[in-house]
């Protein structure tokens, strides 16, 4: 029971990718790519910590945390180059 | 300098990935992490500090000079593989022993640690380094 729930949404999850990469491509403006980024790279992240679930390992959670921290980073320099104009 | 939200989640969010980093670097040499993505963390909270209240605000308090860093880090990991031709081994040949430390119990103490540091200071060096000379442009 519980491995049918968890390939469901491993599926799940990764068809939601689809509207991300749609948006990521086809985005009229660069806030709509930086946004379409973060939801796939939180997205991603999910994954991870249910895979770990499934592969009974805590090595993936690290992958998880380090991957959440650099697409916040990202975000917030894009976020601050398109306001400002400077990252730094 | 950014927002006033920024910045508060910046103070909370930098030590944690001081730590991450850290944490990242000590358990590397037989586990997941190592000195390259330990330094990639520190570099990535560094350059939060810098994003979120600017540069010229972060050297009033904070302004080391990382080319120093990769310099050190670049003779440390170099010194971790001669020093085993010197005690008569291989290039980069690597020892391990067990302590008994209070309050951690048994720790595996391994001499890749040193060049994991050289590494990590080599990367938190030269990243921060670039990029504290793209922002001063």
């Amino acid at each position: 029971m519980s491995s049918i729930l968890l390939s469901f949404a491993l599926t799940f999850m990764a068809f939601t990718l689809v509207p991300c990469i749609y948006r990521l491509i086809k985005g009229p403006t660069l806030s709509d790519r930086v946004v379409a980024l973060d939801a796939m790279a939180m997205v991603i992240v999910v994954i991870l910590g249910v895979y770990s679930y499934v592969r009974d390992s805590v090595f993936f959670m690290d992958v998880a945390l380090v991957l959440a921290i650099i697409a916040f980073v990202g975000t917030i320099a894009i976020a601050k180059y398109i306001d400002k104009g400077v990252v730094f | 300098m950014t927002t006033l939200i920024t910045q508060t989640i910046a103070k909370v969010v930098v030590p944690l990935c001081v730590f991450l980093s850290i944490s990242l670097l000590l358990t590397g040499h037989d586990q997941p992490g190592g000195g390259f993505i330990g330094g990639v963390m520190f570099a990535t909270a560094i350059s939060l500090l810098y994003i979120s209240f600017g540069l010229d605000d972060s050297k009033k308090f904070f302004n080391p000079d990382w080319s120093l860093y990769f310099g050190f880090g670049l003779l440390l990991a170099t010194a971790a593989g001669i020093g085993s031709i010197i005690a008569g081994y291989n290039l980069l040949r690597t020892d391990y022993t067990y302590l008994q430390l209070p309050l951690f119990g048994e720790v595996e103490l391994s001499s890749a640690i040193v060049f994991d540091i050289g590494v990590y200071l080599v990367v938190i060096g030269g990243l921060l380094f670039i990029f504290k000379k793209m922002g001063e442009d």
